[in-house]
């Protein structure tokens, strides 16, 4: 089939209202022509205006409150999109939440996670557009720390006593991302100190960050494999001018893997 | 919730924050029940269906890539497609395999015609659709709404398959201008 025939179809393929057999040609055509690619995008657009054009109707008041219900029951779907940088020579591996003994804690994490995310979001959302966009910008990073969680391959936990009696933490690294989330939840909401993490690599280089804070959490997302660092540790803030190797070290973050 | 955009509920979607799935049910529950509605007609059936889309939302929130287009069009797929099914299901006819399998949406060219396209109302789309000459309007309705494919179409109607499919790409063809010419007037937008 001649392209000019097979780029007929992408309103066929716009509207799902292509056979079977045409259907293949296309999706195969498709793939490798950024013309038909870009008609299809267009077209599409199209649809949308269409699925407009119906005429307004007000669905059931209770039909939100069952899809809500259907949703808590049902299991979510890992997916791995077509242009996941997975080998796919290598096995696949289980999602992180189904790794039987890492299972509460990267769970916790995501969840407090979450909650810092809200809880922020709760904060910028009665102000104005321009603190709104800061704001999701500055959730970028908390949605980055999720997206690291979710794709870790190491573990780190530890006991953040040094911190608060009953704090703990993780770290989380995925080489995918070449980045790490460090996340201390358990602090009192109504501690202002402010931490930060400091990192000494295997040639002695001391470098210090001061960690994302809100209500009982804190969080960083740490560039790099922290396999390459001799020490990760949580520490008061220095402030600009004090030595960063004077702060005492409150939590000393094991870097052996779990 | 109400403040953040599409993209960034599906990714709380996707780390299983239930409440954001309710806001974007409220964002867009309304417009799919009403395309849901126009396809199939039938209160339990139309339920059914955006009741199903939305949990399909909630499970596959995860395929959802903002850089192959917008959070809107996909959402609005799912609905499309599982109200194609449900309807094709009632109707005795066979299941089929539907295209825009959701990865391979192709990238949205034009972010700014997107959002565009978002604000229009009824009736300004469907003012588009009564320029395009009857016969036209009549293929892609029966395929958009309907759920029926060019071949299904040509064997209802008695048209040549040629036909349908030639009706379908020139009248969409037209509306795709029509909904560009509105948008590059900026007509609805200017106050």
């Amino acid at each position: 089939m001649s392209h000019d025939e097979l780029s007929g179809l992408a309103a066929g393929y716009a509207l799902a209202a292509l056979d079977t057999d045409d259907l293949q040609l296309f999706v195969a055509h498709l793939a490798s022509c950024p013309e038909c690619q870009d008609d299809v995008a267009g077209l599409l657009l199209a649809v949308d205006g269409l699925s407009q054009s119906a005429d307004e109707v007000e669905p059931a008041p209770d039909l939100r409150a069952r899809i809500m219900a259907s949703a808590s029951a049902a299991p979510q779907t890992a997916m791995l999109g077509s242009g996941s940088k997975q080998d796919s020579k290598q096995p696949r591996r289980a999602p992180w939440w189904r790794r039987p003994v890492l299972w509460p804690l990267p769970v916790a994490a995501v969840i407090t996670v979450l909650a810092i995310a809200l809880a922020v979001v709760s904060v910028w959302g009665s102000q104005t557009d321009d603190d709104l966009s800061s704001a999701q910008r500055r959730l970028g990073l908390t949605y980055d720390g999720i997206e690291i969680m979710a794709q870790a391959d190491q573990w780190w936990r530890f006991n953040g006593s040094g911190v608060a009696a009953g704090a703990a933490g993780t770290l989380a690294y995925s080489p995918e991302f070449g980045a790490a989330c460090l996340l201390v939840w358990g602090l009192p909401e109504d501690d202002q100190t402010v931490y930060q993490a400091r990192m000494t690599r295997d040639d002695g280089e001391v470098s210090v960050r001061k960690m994302w804070r809100y209500d009982n959490a804190m969080w960083l997302i740490l560039d790099g494999d922290p396999n390459q660092l001799e020490k990760l540790e949580v520490t008061m803030s220095t402030g600009k001018s004090a030595s960063v190797l004077d702060s005492l070290p409150l939590i000393d973050i094991p870097l052996t893997s779990s | 919730m109400e403040e953040l955009t599409d993209e960034l509920l599906l990714q709380l979607l996707y780390a299983g924050n239930e409440e954001a799935l309710g806001a974007l049910y409220d964002r867009y529950g309304k417009v799919a029940y009403s395309l849901a509605y126009r396809m199939l007609g039938d209160v339990h059936a139309v339920e059914d269906a955006v009741q199903e889309s939305f949990i399909n939302i909630w499970r596959r929130a995860g395929s959802f890539s903002n850089s192959r287009g917008s959070a809107r069009t996909w959402i609005m797929a799912v609905v499309h497609h599982r109200s194609i099914d449900i309807g094709r299901k009632r109707r005795g006819i066979t299941p089929r395999e539907l295209p825009l399998e959701l990865e391979r949406m192709p990238e949205a060219p034009n972010d700014t015609w997107a959002e565009f396209v978002n604000t229009l109302d009824g009736d300004s789309i469907r003012e588009c659709l009564d320029q395009i000459p009857k016969e036209q309007r009549e293929a892609i309705q029966l395929a958009y709404f309907d759920g029926y494919t060019q071949r299904e179409i040509s064997e209802s109607t008695g048209i040549p398959l040629g036909t349908v499919k030639g009706r379908i790409r020139i009248g969409m063809a037209k509306l795709r201008s029509l909904l560009e010419e509105l948008g590059l007037g900026g007509s609805t937008n200017e106050p």
